[in-house]
């Protein structure tokens, strides 16, 4: 009896034989079959869960097991290291951590977490775990009473989102839509919806093979190599020449023009045809012998193949990450980076996203922008966010006006964070207005269509989160804030800080302070209901402006350099 | 000789070429630079630049050859395009050659057909991202700054801009190389600020919250009307904090633009565009859109030196496959760049506004089997308009066809004798309009454009 895992496997090797069977990938003188040994074999079914990670193609292994953490080569931030940090770095840490991730814990639940003295094992571990009711998310993500549904503004791409905002934890299946999404805001991997060739299914059909394969313990290669035969990747680059050219130059790094005809040849038979953008592989292949990675070649299966089996791949694949989450190190930093990867020999994606994320390169000593995503979603989290059907929408149309659209980019996001003045102006206004300044209305909490429901919770700012002492305003006031800023930025606020907020809502000398009525959240009421709404508009009001102020701060924007 | 042998032997002869411009381009030494406060002035040069992201095809300006590419191209052009018309200096017609023609009649315009390099014909590049960067820095070293950082820190260096310049650069696209910093680094006022076609104004900011007023404040009438009220201390005093928080770079020199990029973009929304008549923009049409922003910033605004912007709207020119689009993008760029024409006359700017309009590389011309062109080298560069200091002179450079014999390899190439410039030219024609007599000094020796200066 086939374990679920193993007949998962096998059911996507033979639903990925099947798409490239209808994408034409074939093409080479044999077909597509599993081999323990690299030896032909009549069919899948005879693999078995002790030999599935030998099954392979000529060569080209399918599945892989993620490479212990241990077998890392790039220095990583331990368990035991991150416990001997102070209490400031390690909350610093953990939120850059979380936030790459797109995921956060309120306040209470990160310090428990991380006096639990075992955070970064336990985020580690959780990687493993199957946590997440996948048929619920599923189904909640697409319930448009909840999450509105449209056939416009590339639905699929929202519904990703959604999945991201929806997704209560950091489980396996967090983390392997996480590098999916990453994936396709690479050049490597994006669906590139911009071009007139593609089409929105594009979107889905890239990401939801990426999440499919990496459930199914693919190898890096095997997935770039299904990828590149694909009709998603050849409606992105549209001719022999083109795709040859650019699988070369993104996979490999090689910009050798020489190079180009060589791929052009072995795709000759390869064409994306007018109707519907379909890729066909026509039967004329190329016959004569080529040579490119240092092997023999004659037709697209085989440049393709050899071109994800080859060194330079791992070499490609790396660096092209590493730019991506290094955009600011030196150029001999990130190649130290990029030869600790490489010498790892990575063979999944995760040995590779994980082992940069963790690292102490990225955790410590690397600063860059963050990007939407990292800064929305995980604040989101934080603050008990409320959305309404709207709000994923938004976060799209915003992505798209600060110029970190997802999954649009023929060449994925170059510059991960765009910050000229335009760019930056709809990232600080989309945050400010539609996260930090909108509380939701809690007599709306069950109705999606709301404007007002869209905000972060009354949770966020209970009383029970900072010290809340009608005896002793001025205190209860200075701990609000410090928790707003602790919550949100993770430092607690200094002393000009609180200054410039004491000096706008108190009023009265110094040792004899009071509230002023529009932040007075010890308003008393002979109504107790009453009381209540009027603390908590009050206590709104404060929370309000704190957080305004914070939109305006550098940090929150960025993934900083702990010290 | 073998080839290897011939590769190593031209690598050799390049790097000894550019070793002495390289090593001064790689940190910018302004006292290196030759510059003429009289030629900035006479000028007064003001500059959009047009980047077509992708590689266009040379053949919209060019068809000189296209009898010769037709019969060995791998697809029939004919019955592609459904027919394809030469005007009479061989631009093609449905590709936008009328207006070429007519902006070219007017004495508006030069096409350059031989912008080839032959540097990367012999390093064997025809990469979208290295001839970018390259284009875009005006210099083929990796550490060089962009070319309008460069011309900004000249600029800056001999007074023409300062920190009371109001918006001297700016960008309609985004970030680009244009202005990447190089060793020197570029300071907040010399940074390009961004703008969109519609003028829309992220910048601004509601800062009339009741609360934020503290209770003297609240004692003003009328203190948080929208029209006449007036804006909370408040919101100033949490700039002013948060900004002695925040971190030199590129956040903090967005936050402090903000406030005057707001007043900015609300100018010139309230500006017009004169009647153009016949010549009026098209419509509906987001890049026709965006030059006539880019023009409207430009007339009421001396300040700003240079715009950038890529063709959003029109669509990238990576032209790999189905072509035909081509020729409607280059119908509606040169259309567009005709009412441009009319709209830089009608403000009174002829002599001062130019427009360059460029991409990383040509094409191939072969009309290749998804009926599109892949990557080639030589392209053309359209100059427009500065006629105070460019004497334009129509059409300038003769091509050959060269074919390989190769599937889909087939090149247009300058023809022995023809006058042929590298792609770093465009940035010293850049430089030396805005005063910098020694331009190729920035641009690993090459110098600028000369037909338009002769």
């Amino acid at each position: 009896m086939y374990h679920k895992h193993t007949l998962l496997r096998l059911t996507s090797t033979f639903i990925i034989s099947l798409m490239l069977t209808n994408c034409g990938g074939g093409g080479s003188d044999d077909s597509v079959t599993a081999t323990p040994t690299g030896t032909p074999a009549s069919t899948t079914n005879t693999a078995t869960e002790d030999t599935i990670y030998d099954l392979s193609y000529k060569g080209l292994t399918f599945y892989h097991k993620d490479m212990p953490p241990s077998e890392y080569q790039l220095n990583q931030v331990s368990n035991d290291e991150f416990n001997a940090f102070s209490e400031q770095k390690k909350l610093q840490v953990a939120n850059k951590l979380l936030s790459t991730l797109f995921f956060g814990y309120p306040l209470k639940t990160l310090e428990n977490k991380i006096n639990s003295g075992s955070f970064i094992n336990d985020i580690h571990s959780g990687f493993t775990e199957d946590k997440t009711d996948k048929a619920w998310l599923e189904d909640y993500i697409v319930n448009e009473d909840i999450f509105r549904q449209v056939s416009y503004n590339e639905q699929v791409a929202v519904d990703i989102l959604s999945r991201f905002f929806a997704m209560e934890e950091l489980d396996s299946y967090f983390i392997k839509n996480w590098m999916a999404y990453i994936l396709t805001q690479t050049i490597m991997f994006s669906p590139a919806y911009e071009l007139d060739s593609t089409s929105t299914p594009n979107i889905a059909r890239v990401y939801n093979r990426l999440v499919s394969m990496l459930n199914s313990e693919s190898g890096m290669r095997y997935i770039g190599y299904v990828h590149m035969m694909s009709e998603d990747n050849w409606r992105r680059f549209r001719s022999p020449e083109d795709n040859g050219r650019e699988m070369l130059e993104i996979f490999t790094l090689d910009e050798d023009d020489s190079h180009v005809p060589i791929a052009g040849q072995a795709l000759k038979n390869w064409k994306l045809d007018r109707d519907n953008d379909t890729l066909v592989v026509s039967l004329n292949q190329n016959t004569e012998a080529l040579t490119l990675f240092g092997t023999t070649i004659y037709n697209g299966d085989d440049f393709y193949r050899e071109l994800v089996k080859s060194n330079l791949y791992t070499k490609g694949v790396s660096s092209r990450l590493v730019e991506f989450f290094f955009p600011n190190e030196t150029e001999s930093q990130k190649t130290d980076i990029l030869n600790a990867l490489i010498a790892s020999k990575p063979e999944t994606w995760k040995d590779i996203l994980i082992q940069i994320v963790f690292s102490e390169a990225y955790l410590l000593h690397s600063e860059q922008a963050k990007s939407a995503e990292e800064l929305f979603f995980p604040m989101a989290k934080r603050m008990h966010f409320k959305h309404q059907t709207r709000t994923l929408h938004n976060l799209k149309y915003a992505l798209d006006e600060m110029h970190q659209a997802t999954m649009r980019y023929k060449l994925g996001k170059l510059e991960r964070v765009p910050l000229d003045t335009l760019s930056f102006a709809n990232y600080h206004r989309f945050i400010r207005e539609q996260l930090m300044l909108k509380n939701s209305n809690p007599t709306k909490i069950n109705d999606y269509t709301a404007y007002d429901r869209h905000g972060w919770d009354e949770s966020f700012v209970d009383n029970t989160n900072f010290t809340f002492d009608g005896e002793n305003v001025v205190e209860s006031l200075t701990s609000f804030i410090h928790y707003l800023f602790k919550a949100t930025i993770m430092r607690n606020a200094s002393t000009e800080e609180l200054a410039l907020f004491k000096t706008h809502m108190l009023i009265g000398t110094v040792g004899d302070q009071i509230l002023r009525n529009e932040f007075n959240m010890f308003r008393t009421d002979d109504d107790p209901v009453r009381q209540r709404e009027q603390r908590e508009i009050r206590k709104k009001r404060i929370a309000t402006v704190v957080l305004d102020y914070i939109s305006r701060l550098e940090e929150t924007y960025t993934q900083q350099k702990v010290k | 000789m073998e080839r290897r042998t011939f590769i190593k032997l031209s690598m050799a002869t390049i790097t000894a070429l550019l070793a002495p411009s390289i090593s001064s381009a790689k940190e910018l030494d302004v006292s290196q630079v030759i510059f003429s406060s009289a030629i900035n002035s006479t000028n007064n040069a003001q500059t959009i630049m047009i980047f077509m992201y992708g590689g266009a095809s040379q053949l919209g300006g060019n068809l000189t050859n296209i009898d010769e590419i037709q019969n060995a191209s791998q697809s029939n052009y004919n019955n592609y395009f459904r027919g394809i018309t030469k005007t009479i200096n061989n631009c093609w017609q449905e590709a936008g050659g009328t207006y070429m023609e007519s902006l070219m009649a007017d004495g508006d315009m030069s096409l350059f057909r031989c912008c080839y390099s032959q540097v990367r014909e012999e390093n064997n590049n025809k990469s979208h991202g290295s001839c970018t960067v390259q284009n875009q820095k005006g210099s083929f070293d990796d550490d060089n700054a962009g070319m309008i950082a460069t011309l900004a820190q000249v600029l800056e260096a001999n007074g023409i801009v300062n920190e009371n310049s109001v918006m001297p650069f700016i960008t309609m696209e985004g970030e680009s190389k244009f202005y990447a910093e190089g060793k020197n680094p570029l300071k907040s006022y010399l940074k390009p600020v961004g703008i969109d076609e519609n003028l829309s104004n992220p910048y601004s900011r509601y800062s009339r919250q009741w609360y934020y007023y503290t209770d003297t404040e609240q004692d003003i009438p009328n203190y948080n009307n929208k029209d006449t009220g007036f804006d909370a201390a408040l919101y100033t005093k949490m700039d002013t904090l948060s900004q002695t928080k925040n971190k030199a770079g590129k956040i903090k020199d967005a936050f402090t633009k903000r406030a005057s990029l707001d007043t900015f973009v609300d100018t010139i929304a309230n500006s017009v565009t004169p009647d153009l008549g016949a010549d009026a923009y098209p419509t509906n049409n987001r890049f026709a859109e965006k030059i006539e922003t880019a023009i409207k910033i430009l007339s009421n605004n001396p300040d700003t030196k240079i715009l950038t912007l890529g063709t959003n709207g029109l669509g990238g020119w990576d032209d790999h496959n189905e072509a035909r689009d081509y020729v409607t993008r280059m119908e509606n760029l040169f259309r567009t760049l005709k009412s441009a024409m009319a709209h830089i006359k009608a403000e009174g700017k002829a002599q001062n506004i130019n427009i360059m309009v460029f991409s990383e590389f040509g094409r191939n011309v072969n009309l290749n089997s998804a009926f599109g062109w892949d990557h080639g080298n030589l392209q053309n560069f359209y100059v427009l308009g500065g006629k105070g200091y460019f004497n334009h002179k129509g059409v300038v450079g003769e091509t050959v066809l060269e074919n390989t014999g190769a599937i889909n390899r087939m090149f247009l190439k300058p023809k022995s004798g023809t006058y042929q410039f590298e792609p770093m030219s465009i940035a010293a024609t850049l430089y030396k309009i805005y005063g910098i007599e020694n331009p190729e000094t920035l641009t690993n020796g090459n110098n600028a454009v000369m037909p338009l200066f002769t």
